[in-house]
This record gives C-alpha cells, sequence and structure tokens, in this order.
C-alpha cells in the first residue's frame, strides 16, 4: 500500500502528472464555480480526451476535478447565493449572508481552509477503513439506508429556519417531485402525464439550477442593485486570513463536518447535497446559540464545505470494495476503469492498486491546491458582489443554462431549470425554504426503494427497521431530531405567552 | 396597497399549494397498490400541512394558534414581505428568462446568447450601448471557448439549425 | 479550384440522379448512435468501442457518434429511436429481451419493438445464478428442496434480469421472492453477498471478479459450456431448454428503413467487430464480441419474444 501511495506521488511529481493535476483543478474550480455545471459534467466532457492516456494519468486529471469542484462551488454559493453544485447548497444559509454584510472574503478564506482539511481528513479516513472497507459496506443495507434517509429527512426540520410549517411543506413538496419517473422496484412509470421527458424522473442539477441560481437572478432583477446590499457605500471586502483562523478556532466544528461528509459520502446515490446539510443540521443542533445561524454564523461555511469535500473519501470506499459507485463522480470513474480495460469490482484495490491510489493522492492534492488559489484569488473574486446586477444576471442565466444543457444534452432539463427557477422565485417570496425542497427531492427516491426492499428482504414485516442495530440507532437518532425543534418551539412559545401575560 | 387585497395575496400560496397536494393526492391513488403506497403517504402528510398554513396565514384567532404551534411566535413571519415590490416588476424579471430559453429552443444558444445579454443589459438595466456590447461579448465568449473550444462540445443549436 | 467545382458538379449530378431514392450516396454525414445507458458502464464502453471502428467500413468513412441517452430503463433511447426518420442516421443499442418488456406488459410505450428494424448483433451474455459463497445452496436440487421461497434480488419489474429470473423458476419449477430495486447488475450481487437475498441471477461476466474474490459461489450457468470450473451448465442440471438464457445486445433502427442501408450497416457493424482493435479490445476487458448479421438477428428476438409468450409468469408482477 506504502508502495503504490509513494509511486503514486512519484508519477505525480513528473511534469505530466503536475500538468494533468493542474487543469483538473482548474476545470474542476471552474466548472464547481459556474451553476449548471459540475463534476459530473466536468468527467463526462473530459473523458473523450483521455482515450489515449494512460489510466494513471486520466485519474490524474479526475482527482483534480473531483477535488476542487466542490470548493469553486461554494465561491458562488457565497458570492451569489447560488450553490455551484448541489453539495454546496447548504453553505447558502451563511455564507451569503457573510457576503450581503461585506464579509464575503472571510467566508471564501473559511470555505477554503474546510474543503482542503475536509479533503484531507476525507482522505485520511478512507485510507484508515480500506482494510476493513468490505465489512463496513456489508453493515449497510436497504434498512439502514432506509434510516438514514429519515435522519436527512428529519434534519429538515432543524433547518426551517424560523418558518417551520412552510419548510415542512416543502419537504413534503421535494418528496411529491421525487416520485414523478421511473419506479425502480415496481416498473413502469408515474407521475409524468404521458411527457417522455419526464420518464426518467425530475433531475437534481436542473431543478437545483432552477431553485437556486435562476430564482437568486430573477430576484435581483426585481432588486436591482449589486449584492452586498447591506454594505452599500463602502463594502469592504474583509480580510480572508480570518476566514482561515476562524476554521482553526473552530476545529470541533471542522472535525464533526468531515466525519459526517466521509460517513454520509459512503452511502451510493446520496452524497454531498445530503452530507453537508446534514453536518450544518447538526452544527446548528450542537451550538448553544442556534439563533445564529442563517445570518451569516462563520461555522455555517464551515460545517457544510468540511462534510462536502470529506464526502469523495467516503464515496471511494464502497467503490473500492466492491465496484459500487458512492457518487456519481465515481460511477464515472469507474466507467473510465473499463474503458482503459481494468475490471471494477471486489479485486480492483489488489489487482490496481497503483491506479487507485493515484487518484486518492491526486483527489488530497487537488483539494490544498484549488483552496490554495482559492485564497489567493478570493479577494478578486468576492467584487463579483459588487457588480450590478444587471450585468451579472443576463450572464450568469446564460451559462448556467447552457451547463444545464451540457450534462445530458437535453433541452428539457433547461425547460425544467426554467420552471424550478420560477417555483423557487415564488417559493422565496413566500417563505417556503428551497433547500428543504432539495433535500427531499434527493432522498425521496432512497427513501421509498430501500422502504420496498426492506420489506421485501423482511418478508414483509416492518419489524426488520427495528431488529437491526444499524438501523434502530439511526431511527431513533431521527426521532430526537425531530423532537428538538418542537421541544424548542414549545419553550419559545411558553416564553412568549409569559412575555405577553407580564 | 388595500388590507383586504394584502390578505388575499397572504392566503393565495397556501391555497395554491393545498391544490397541488390534493390532486397529487388523487392522482396517486391511480397507481398499483404497491407504487401508491408512498405518494399517498406523502400526499397525505401534505394536504394537512397545507390546510393548516392556510389557517396559520389566515388573521383569525385560529391562525394566530396555529402559529404559536409551529412557528413558537404569534407574530406572522409569513406575511407576504415581497408585496412591497409591484407585482409587474416580478413578471418583467420571470419573463426575461422564459423568453431567452424560447428564442434558444428556436436558434440555439450561440447566437441567442449576445442578443439577450445586450438587450437585457441596455433596456433592463439602463446601461449604456458600450457596456451592453461588453457583456455580451465577454458572456458569449466565454461560452464559446469553454465548450466549444475546450472541450470540443456542441452546445444546443436549436429547432432551426440542427437539422 | 477547378477541381472542387468539378467534384461539386458530380456530386450535385450524383444527388439529382438519385432523387427519389434517398439511399445512393449513404452515408452523407455523421450517424448517432444511442446509448440508452450512462456513460461508462461495460455497454457503454462496447458500444463506444464499436462507434469508433465502425467509420472504417462505412461508404464514405463518415463518423459515428455515441450519445448516451440514457434514464428510464432505456424508454428514453427507445423512443427517441423509434421517431427518428428512417434514413440510416440515427441507430440505437438495444437490450433484449428486457427492451421488449414494457410494452409485453401491457405498459403504454411510444414504440412498438416489433417495427424495429435490427442490424445486427454486437454480443450476448448468458446469466449465472449465483449464492453468496456462505450459502447452504450448493445446485439446482438444493433450491427446489429449500422448503421456502428463493430470494432472488433483482432490478425492477420489466428488466431483462427479472424477466430471466422468472423464466427460470417457472421453468425450474421452485417457488421464488424477488427483491427488486437495486441499481444495476452489480448491485444485486452486492445485495446477496450482504444476505439481503439468497440468490441472483445476471450476467456470467459481472459476477467474474466476485467469483475470483471469492464472495460468490457460481450454482448453474446458463452457458453452452460453463466458463467456471466446477459449476455446471443448466443443461447438465437437466433443463436444456434453458440454455442461452441472457441479454441479447442488439443494434436497431427505426421501422422503414430501406433494406439498403440495413445491408450496408449491418455489414460493416460484422467488420467493425472483426477489426484486430476490437478484437484486442474484448480480450482484454473480456468483454467477447457475438456478431449476428441483420436476418439471424431478427430470428433472435423473434425467439425471444416467443420465450416471453410462453412463459407469462414472467410478464406478471409478483404481488
Amino acid at each position: 500500500m506504502l508502495e503504490s501511495a509513494t509511486s503514486a506521488l512519484a508519477l505525480l511529481f513528473t511534469m505530466e502528472g503536475v500538468l494533468f493535476l493542474g487543469i483538473g483543478v482548474v476545470v474542476g474550480l471552474l466548472f464547481g464555480a459556474i451553476p449548471g455545471l459540475g463534476g459530473t459534467t466536468a468527467i463526462a466532457l473530459l473523458i473523450p480526451l483521455t482515450y489515449g492516456m494512460q489510466p494513471e494519468t486520466a485519474f490524474t486529471l479526475f482527482g483534480g476535478v473531483m477535488g476542487s469542484v466542490a470548493f469553486g462551488g461554494s465561491i458562488s454559493a457565497i458570492l451569489l447565493n447560488t450553490p455551484g453544485i448541489p453539495p454546496n447548497a447548504a453553505t447558502c444559509f451563511d455564507g451569503f449572508p457573510m457576503a450581503q454584510q461585506g464579509k464575503a472574503g472571510a467566508a471564501i478564506g473559511a470555505a477554503a481552509t474546510a474543503s482542503s482539511l475536509g479533503g484531507l481528513i476525507g482522505v485520511a479516513i478512507l485510507i484508515a477503513v480500506i482494510p476493513i472497507a468490505k465489512e463496513i459496506v456489508l453493515l449497510f443495507g436497504p434498512p439502514e439506508f432506509f434510516a438514514l434517509a429519515m435522519l436527512g429527512l428529519g434534519a429538515i426540520a432543524l433547518s426551517t429556519g424560523g418558518h417551520f410549517l412552510r419548510g415542512l411543506i416543502s419537504g413534503a413538496f421535494g418528496l411529491a417531485l421525487a416520485f414523478i419517473g421511473f419506479d425502480a422496484v415496481n416498473g413502469g412509470t408515474r407521475f409524468t402525464g404521458g411527457i417522455e421527458y419526464l420518464f426518467d424522473g425530475i433531475q437534481i442539477v436542473p431543478a437545483l439550477t432552477g431553485l437556486f441560481a435562476i430564482a437568486e437572478m430573477i430576484n435581483l432583477t426585481t432588486k436591482g442593485g449589486i449584492v452586498a446590499s447591506e454594505g452599500r457605500a463602502d463594502v469592504k471586502i474583509s480580510r480572508v486570513s480570518d476566514g482561515v483562523k476562524a476554521v482553526f478556532r473552530n476545529l470541533p466544528t471542522l472535525l464533526r463536518g468531515s466525519g459526517i461528509g466521509a460517513f454520509i459520502g459512503a452511502v451510493p446515490g446520496v452524497g454531498g447535497t445530503v452530507a453537508s446539510f446534514i453536518a450544518y443540521a447538526a452544527t446548528v443542533q450542537a451550538s448553544k446559540n442556534p439563533e445564529s445561524f442563517g445570518k451569516g454564523n462563520i461555522l455555517g461555511v464551515i460545517a457544510p464545505e468540511s462534510a462536502n469535500n470529506a464526502k469523495d473519501g467516503g464515496a471511494l470506499i464502497p467503490t473500492l470494495a466492491f465496484g459500487i459507485p458512492g457518487s456519481a463522480e465515481m460511477a464515472i470513474f469507474l466507467g473510465v476503469l473499463v474503458l482503459h480495460g481494468l475490471e471494477p469490482g471486489p479485486l480492483m484495490l489488489l489487482e490496481h492498486e497503483g491506479t487507485v491510489f493515484s487518484l486518492i493522492v491526486a483527489l488530497a492534492l487537488a483539494a490544498v491546491i484549488a483552496s490554495l488559489i482559492g485564497l489567493a484569488v478570493a479577494r478578486y473574486l468576492a467584487l463579483v458582489t459588487l457588480l450590478d446586477v444587471h450585468i451579472l444576471v443576463p450572464a450568469v442565466v446564460s451559462i448556467a443554462l447552457v451547463g444545464v444543457f451540457a450534462l445530458h444534452s437535453r433541452f428539457g432539463d433547461v425547460v425544467v431549470a426554467l420552471v424550478f427557477g420560477v417555483i423557487g422565485y415564488l417559493m422565496m417570496r413566500f417563505d417556503y425554504p428551497r433547500i428543504t425542497a432539495v433535500i427531499a427531492l434527493v432522498l425521496g427516491e432512497l427513501a421509498e426503494r430501500s422502504y420496498h426492499q426492506s420489506i421485501m428482504i423482511g418478508d414483509g414485516h416492518i419489524t426488520i427497521f427495528f431488529t437491526r442495530w444499524i438501523s434502530l440507532g439511526l431511527l431513533l437518532v431521527t426521532v430526537l431530531i425531530v423532537l428538538t425543534p418542537a421541544l424548542r418551539l414549545y419553550l419559545n412559545s411558553r416564553r412568549a405567552t409569559g412575555v405577553r401575560a407580564r | 396597497m388595500s388590507a383586504t387585497r394584502s390578505k388575499a395575496l397572504n392566503l393565495l400560496p397556501p391555497m395554491a399549494m393545498l391544490a397541488f397536494s390534493i390532486g397529487f393526492l388523487g392522482w396517486a391513488y391511480t397507481y398499483g397498490e404497491r407504487a401508491q403506497q408512498m405518494p399517498v403517504l406523502v400526499g397525505w402528510i401534505m394536504s394537512v400541512l397545507c390546510a393548516l398554513d392556510v389557517v396559520a396565514s389566515s388573521r383569525t384567532r385560529a391562525g394566530n394558534l396555529v402559529r404559536a404551534l409551529f412557528a413558537g411566535t404569534r407574530v406572522d413571519r409569513g406575511a407576504v414581505k415581497g408585496t412591497g415590490k409591484p407585482i409587474a416588476r416580478s413578471v418583467v424579471s420571470i419573463l426575461w428568462p422564459t423568453a431567452f430559453i424560447s428564442l434558444v429552443a428556436v436558434f440555439g444558444f450561440l447566437p441567442v446568447i449576445p442578443v439577450y445579454v445586450f438587450l437585457f443589459v441596455v433596456l433592463q438595466g439602463r446601461k449604456s450601448v458600450r457596456q451592453g456590447l461588453a457583456a455580451a461579448t465577454f458572456t458569449t465568449a466565454l461560452t464559446f471557448v469553454l465548450f466549444k473550444l475546450a472541450l470540443g462540445y456542441e452546445v444546443y443549436q436549436g429547432l432551426l439549425f440542427s437539422g | 479550384m477547378v477541381r472542387k467545382l468539378l467534384l461539386a458538379a458530380t456530386a450535385a449530378a450524383v444527388a439529382l440522379g438519385s432523387a427519389g431514392q434517398a439511399t445512393a450516396g449513404y452515408p452523407e454525414k455523421d450517424i448517432t448512435f444511442l446509448i440508452p445507458f450512462s456513460p461508462g458502464g461495460g455497454m457503454d464502453s462496447t458500444a463506444r468501442q464499436i462507434a469508433s471502428v465502425l467509420p472504417k467500413y462505412l461508404p464514405n468513412k463518415v463518423n459515428v457518434v455515441p450519445k448516451n441517452e440514457a434514464g428510464a430503463g432505456g424508454r428514453l433511447a427507445m423512443g427517441q429511436l423509434y421517431r427518428a426518420k428512417p434514413d440510416g442516421y440515427t441507430i440505437s443499442v438495444f437490450n433484449i429481451p428486457g427492451a421488449a418488456m414494457p410494452q409485453m406488459t401491457g405498459e403504454k410505450v411510444s414504440y412498438d419493438i416489433t417495427k424495429v428494424v435490427w442490424i445486427g448483433r454486437m454480443s450476448t451474455s448468458p446469466y449465472l445464478l449465483g449464492v453468496s459463497a456462505k450459502s447452504d445452496i450448493k445446485t439446482v436440487e438444493d433450491i427446489k428442496k429449500l422448503g421456502r421461497p428463493l430470494k432472488i434480488a433483482s432490478v425492477g419489474f420489466g428488466t431483462t434480469v427479472y424477466t430471466a429470473a422468472s423464466i427460470a423458476k417457472s421453468v425450474i419449477g421452485f417457488k421464488a421472492a424477488m427483491v427488486t430495486g437495486y441499481k444495476g447488475t452489480r448491485n444485486i450481487i452486492l445485495g446477496v453477498i450482504r444476505g439481503d437475498a439468497d440468490a441472483a441471477i445476471a450476467p456470467t461476466q459481472t459476477f467474474a471478479s466476485f467469483v475470483r474474490s471469492g464472495d460468490i459461489r457460481g450454482v448453474v450457468t446458463f452457458e453452452e459450456k460453463s466458463s467456471y470450473p466446477g459449476v455446471q451448465t443448466i443443461a447438465e442440471a437437466g433443463y436444456p431448454q434453458l440454455t442461452g438464457l441472457g441479454v441479447e445486445r442488439l443494434i436497431g433502427a427505426p421501422p422503414g428503413l430501406p433494406a439498403e442501408i440495413q445491408k450496408i450497416l449491418s455489414d460493416a457493424v460484422g467488420k467493425a467487430i472483426q477489426d484486430p482493435e476490437s478484437v484486442a479490445w474484448a480480450k482484454k476487458t473480456k468483454r467477447p464480441f457475438a456478431y449476428l448479421p441483420a436476418e439471424k438477428t431478427q430470428a433472435a428476438v423473434d425467439r425471444a419474444l416467443k420465450n416471453l409468450a410462453d412463459y407469462p409468469d414472467a410478464l406478471k408482477e409478483q404481488k
């Protein structure tokens, strides 16, 4: 193992390795930052360019993309309230308020530091568990996935930012949308009205691009002015180093976020979006003053950003143990293995150790390099918030929609982005939280599928969820999470009534 | 704005969501036994939540009670804060991307992007023609370089030009 | 310049001469090759391999551009192919019998598989019935004597994998309970290792590395000749009629494709598969090609559809 790691490092320090890692990082940052584009699109578009390459070189390139894309996406989340890729959605909560207050520099600094450290921790966790990766993957079957989905949905209750009822409604709305399309358990399609495009369901990237990017652009058009509206006269791009220091002062938040990221990242098909969301919710939960979140608390940037870079390490666990992709990017990575004549599967780690380690090392290095680049340019990027929205809006709308189209080359995706843009704008105006809808949309399919699978595995009995200790434990945590805000609300309302009575 | 109008506006979104959930629920019942289980459950939960929201958005005593239960406060936080802006402005803001997409559908991205960016900057943003041209050139060039030159990817060409 | 003009004039003359019969001069532009899977899978790479060699053997050496149109179990791609002009510029990969299932089970779909014009078969992969290495099930007889339904992990109802399991169950005569909803064959194998279900029926190639790693044991293979030492074939187990049960990977074109174009494409695919580059690729990736020309592909499809009709159980959703 050590030998493979060293040879992977040696490869990376050749001219070629450095070159491709660098290209990967730049592409990743760019594709991450532009809403509608993302790691999957970047890798899919890059694949044809790698046909002639050695697999190790190709993976250096892809590692560069995967390691940097999440940080790229955090930049637009912070500056424009628009997550560059789905996992950055939770970063908007506090990142954007910081930008509005003129603290974009600190937010980007924190995101960069949390991303690179999170990425390294994720890789460290991966390397630590590689010897028992198979056992870990086997511990999680459909009942556990169902319990995890419930945990994610339960976390919605924590993150409704004062709009509890409407937060839940948005969540239910997201679930309803998740049922549209092909039904993996029963075959056949549902809620499509015969429209063939919908057979494949509502895709997360166009939906998210609409709900956040397009909606925010519609909102900015209505509002006018500049993004950093609260600082107006003399917006100071506060020192980036403040953000860097904040991460080191809040190591527990960083570690919690990274741990959650690596853990949830290992769940196939759920990945970063849910990981960073749960990391955020857990941080709010652990905080002594949860009211400060959503108003520019820097911890609200550190938690999701550490999670969504640690998730790549986690996503590699099932990928390496059994050749089961832990994320969309990993699915493409496995495809590239096949293209280069390598066979994914339980023996991958034994048979292609060198290739695998070139990816892992590239992933770790990319996270750090991306952050260094990010820190260097953060000051200038933050100036975007001072740009007149009337120049910003058409540029973002055009490029985001081109990106949405590029993922599958389907014009229907562009239409979905527009429709969700309008829905998102209405949700914004009428205080229906958008992120709960996104989380539910991501989790809905997993929840339904693993529920039915569990019942089939358990011979038709629901008891299967309670007789397996991991699933039972996760469900208990979920119940706790759901009850906490209810309790807090109850106490608040007592206090409110008390004040009124006096 | 009159009080009655603002009241009606307050009720409109929850009513629309309620209608959506009831429609969804009805639709869910048309599927097979196992296929309808989850959608029906979600449909019911959403309908109940939306009904509560309708009550909460009404400025009645029942509404106050629901708000107190679910928001921990009797202050109507859900009150339509956006109504300060004229609706016409929102509609115009929505029409811009809609018009853009409609034109893209016919002519494809590359010819429409410069026109859209230029018109938006000049008409909506009331900026100078020079700024409009600069923004249009920059955006189009970025799209072209990123997708076509760097990645060799053909962006959507529109019904007219895709043969 | 003069040369260019002459060429153009000749081309125009040819075009005029062939007015009314659009087939002469085919192909004149790039051919779109639909792949109903996401980029990266085994099917995708097989199809891309063919697409990359195919131009060598086509008149005019036009490009063959692969286009991934994944989603909804292939329905999107099939609908798109079916609506395309039958001019030979749109062709698609099909998985049989999976592609036929939606319409055979009465689902409303926008295409009719029986009207598709077949170009040829790329490959075929017989299935293997595998169990966890820890399982007590060693032979087909063990399954019949199980005393409870055999739990089979599968992708959704209406897929090739599900259908094959239903057919095997009806013919061999054992009770089965399906655990559906897994995403892809690799995941159903993982489900078996994890203990979600007793067995999985999936392509022999997909099983290969799991058998080698000692996680899975083959019980019976539907191949003619067993590629796993010690695993009996279904014929040896006493059910020769099930030999060849598996997936056929075909290339098809929209209904109404002129026979001349069908022949051009079919011949080219046949040669592309025998191209040294393809042969080397197949060897390296252990994904052998098994070409069948157009008529024989049609016969294979007819046989597969008849099989489905013969085992109505396979078309019924389990409750």
